[in-house]
């Protein structure tokens, strides 16, 4: 049978939350030390969404956003997207750059590149933590910053899916600083060919048969 | 026979692995729990003398599962099993009373080193 996303079994899907749970764990943790703040994060959620679906599911084609995304290589690929409003990355920007650093209310080359810092250190400790679980060999690529539509951002990032499929398997996470009242989407979009290469490789079918 | 332990985690796939690990250490798993109130539910019914613990699960999440459950039972055996390795959130869980933590992904080795150190001080402490 041709393996895809629409016949994934309950117990692949949840191997799949997990590793995002996992991910997002880490990454949390990576953003606490630098911020010094204590990071919660949600029980992931899991969805498998047309293409043109999936603006709905980020929070709506026409709500603006920023968006700092990467293109993952390796032995499995894909895109992961961390989206947050606007004012709210800018506090989160002001958080880790301290209070004697003025903050424009724009977002300026500074907070862009901290933005941009922070999704890096994020993506980084979510990929390493998912290497390891997945005993995979991943890489990200350097961050592309977008401050647009929801619809538009997804659209860069689902271009080049869109040609291989029509379905697209979303991992999201939100990830909340309860102080300043900070909260980012975190979204990992995976090729659906490296799909069946990573259930393979978490071994999730050696505890199917065994199950009571 | 082997120590009795409750698994509490909301991933099965995560439930599974870790049943695996234990169980081909001659440990029992006598029960699994998806949710932090099922947790403290199932404590409560089959006493384990041991307990791994995630943190981020629905309704109920892993410590508010350990204070419960150590006001249930003061001298509960529970491991934190999560990903959520911040500092913070260990001393929280340690304070709530929980013996050790293991930081998801983990070795193996990593949790039944945490097992058999938690039974072993409960052995420790039972015979003096």
């Amino acid at each position: 049978m041709d393996r895809n996303f629409e016949n994934l079994s309950q117990i692949e899907l949840d191997a799949l939350r997990e590793l995002g749970s996992i991910g997002a764990g880490n990454a949390a943790t990576a953003l606490s030390t630098m911020l010094s703040k204590r990071i919660d994060i949600t029980v992931p959620e899991i969805g498998i969404f047309k293409v043109e679906e999936v603006p709905d599911k980020i929070g709506g084609p026409e709500v603006v956003r920023v968006g700092i995304y990467f293109t993952i290589t390796g032995d499995t690929f894909g895109s992961m997207l961390l989206m947050l409003e606007k004012d709210e990355g800018l506090r989160l920007v002001k958080m880790m750059l301290g209070p004697g650093f003025k903050i424009n209310s724009e977002l300026d080359l500074i907070s862009k590149s901290a933005l941009e810092e922070i999704a890096n250190i994020l993506v980084g400790s979510y990929l390493s933590a998912f290497s390891q679980f997945a005993k995979m060999r991943l890489m990200q690529s350097t961050p592309a910053f977008a401050y647009d539509m929801c619809g538009s951002i997804i659209d860069m990032i689902c271009i080049e899916l869109a040609q291989k499929t029509t379905h697209i398997l979303m991992v999201k996470t939100d990830f909340v600083e309860t102080d300043d009242k900070i909260s980012a989407n975190l979204f990992f979009l995976p090729e659906p060919n490296a799909l069946i290469k990573l259930i393979e490789s978490l071994g999730v079918n050696k505890y199917e048969s065994g199950t009571d | 026979m082997g120590a009795r332990i409750l698994i509490a985690d909301d991933a099965i796939f995560m439930r599974m692995m870790i049943k695996d690990i234990l169980t081909k250490n001659g440990y029992e798993i006598v029960g699994e729990a998806g949710t932090g109130t099922e947790a403290v539910l199932k404590f409560q019914q089959l006493k384990p003398d041991l307990v791994t613990m995630d943190i981020v699960m629905p309704e109920m999440g892993g410590i508010e599962a350990v204070k419960s459950i150590i006001k249930i039972d003061p001298s509960a055996n529970i491991l934190m099993c999560s990903a959520m390795g911040q500092k913070a959130l260990v001393i929280e869980a340690i304070q709530a009373g929980a013996k050790d933590f293991v930081v998801k992904p983990f070795q193996p080795s990593r949790v039944l080193e945490a097992v058999a150190r938690i039974l072993q001080e409960k052995k420790d402490k039972d015979n003096g």
